[in-house]
């Protein structure tokens, strides 16, 4: 009962800004029918009754205050339909209200209390500690970061798209190629630098030379045809 | 050299999002084929980051 009120600000904090931007805001239009609001209602008793369930009955509280919640906010907008159109939804609140949704979901799940020590569980297993076999190379963790913020970059540009079939498309390209960049830039960050069963030079670049060259001949194809038409 | 090639495939890694970028941009824009030129000099470029570091033996 002690931990409820840092557990519910967690999920209540993101909840209620998710809920306001994705939920709340489109269904006080004043195109949208009773169906919406009223569900939007029910979403938001959903996701204030979650977490105070859940002080007494942790199971029943995570279903009333995650199914219940996206449930009545599925509904929402099913029923809000041409409202919700793409051409009609302001990007950058869209992009705003599912960083909401994304933390209202960090929310739910279990991190560790504030002044916690893990070691200290009586569920922990005795033994030597296990030291890492090596440290991250210098500068890995920037070459990552770069990555994961083009990665976002790539997926906010997405939400610029305003035609339907396009919009969809584009979400999608933006998430392969942020995963793909992502990943790359984790490979990227993981070998700088550090000694291993390498190539030699020469025939790492050989092998990134096909692919580097193909690139450079579509390069300079596209201004060729740029200068003439 | 191998140093060189290192900070070479971070050069490439940012070219790609850059491209990628362009892409993403360019169907924001209604320009289908731009959008499908600069997606796919993404990959190549991307592909050709991740070449570059692949250990003795890869493929």
């Amino acid at each position: 009962m002690r931990r409820l009120p840092l557990q519910a600000a967690r999920v209540l904090v993101p909840g209620l800004y998710a809920w306001l931007v994705t939920v709340a805001m489109p269904a006080a239009h004043r195109e949208a029918g009773w169906l919406p609001r009223v569900f939007a209602g029910l979403a938001l008793i959903a996701l204030v009754g979650g977490p105070l369930i859940s002080a007494q009955n942790e199971q029943l509280g995570r279903r009333v205050g995650v199914f219940g919640f996206l449930g009545a906010s599925l509904v929402t907008w099913i029923g809000l339909d041409a409202v919700l159109e793409v051409g009609r939804v302001d990007p950058l609140r869209a992009a705003l209200g599912s960083v909401g949704w994304a933390l209202f979901a960090f929310g739910w799940g279990s991190v560790r209390e504030v002044g916690a020590v893990p070691e200290q569980d009586p569920h922990v297993l005795s033994g030597e500690l296990l030291v890492a076999r090596s440290v991250p190379p210098r500068g890995a963790a920037w070459i990552l970061g770069l990555g994961m913020v083009g990665a976002v970059g790539l997926v906010v540009l997405a939400w610029r798209v305003d035609r339907p079939i396009h919009a969809l498309l584009g979400h999608a390209v933006a998430l392969v190629a942020a995963i793909a960049v992502v990943t790359v830039a984790a490979h990227i960050g993981a070998l700088q630098g550090t000694p291993r069963r390498a190539a030699p030079a020469r025939a790492r670049l050989d092998r990134g030379a096909r692919w580097l060259v193909l690139a450079a001949l579509l390069l300079g194809f596209g201004a060729m045809l740029r200068a003439l038409f | 050299m191998v140093r060189a090639l290192d900070w070479l495939s971070v050069l490439l890694l940012l070219l790609a999002i850059g491209a990628f970028g362009l892409g993403v941009h360019a169907l924001g824009r209604r320009a289908d084929l731009d959008a499908l030129y600069w997606l796919v000099i993404g990959a190549l470029v991307l592909k050709g980051a991740t070449d570059l570091l692949r250990p003795q033996g890869g493929r």
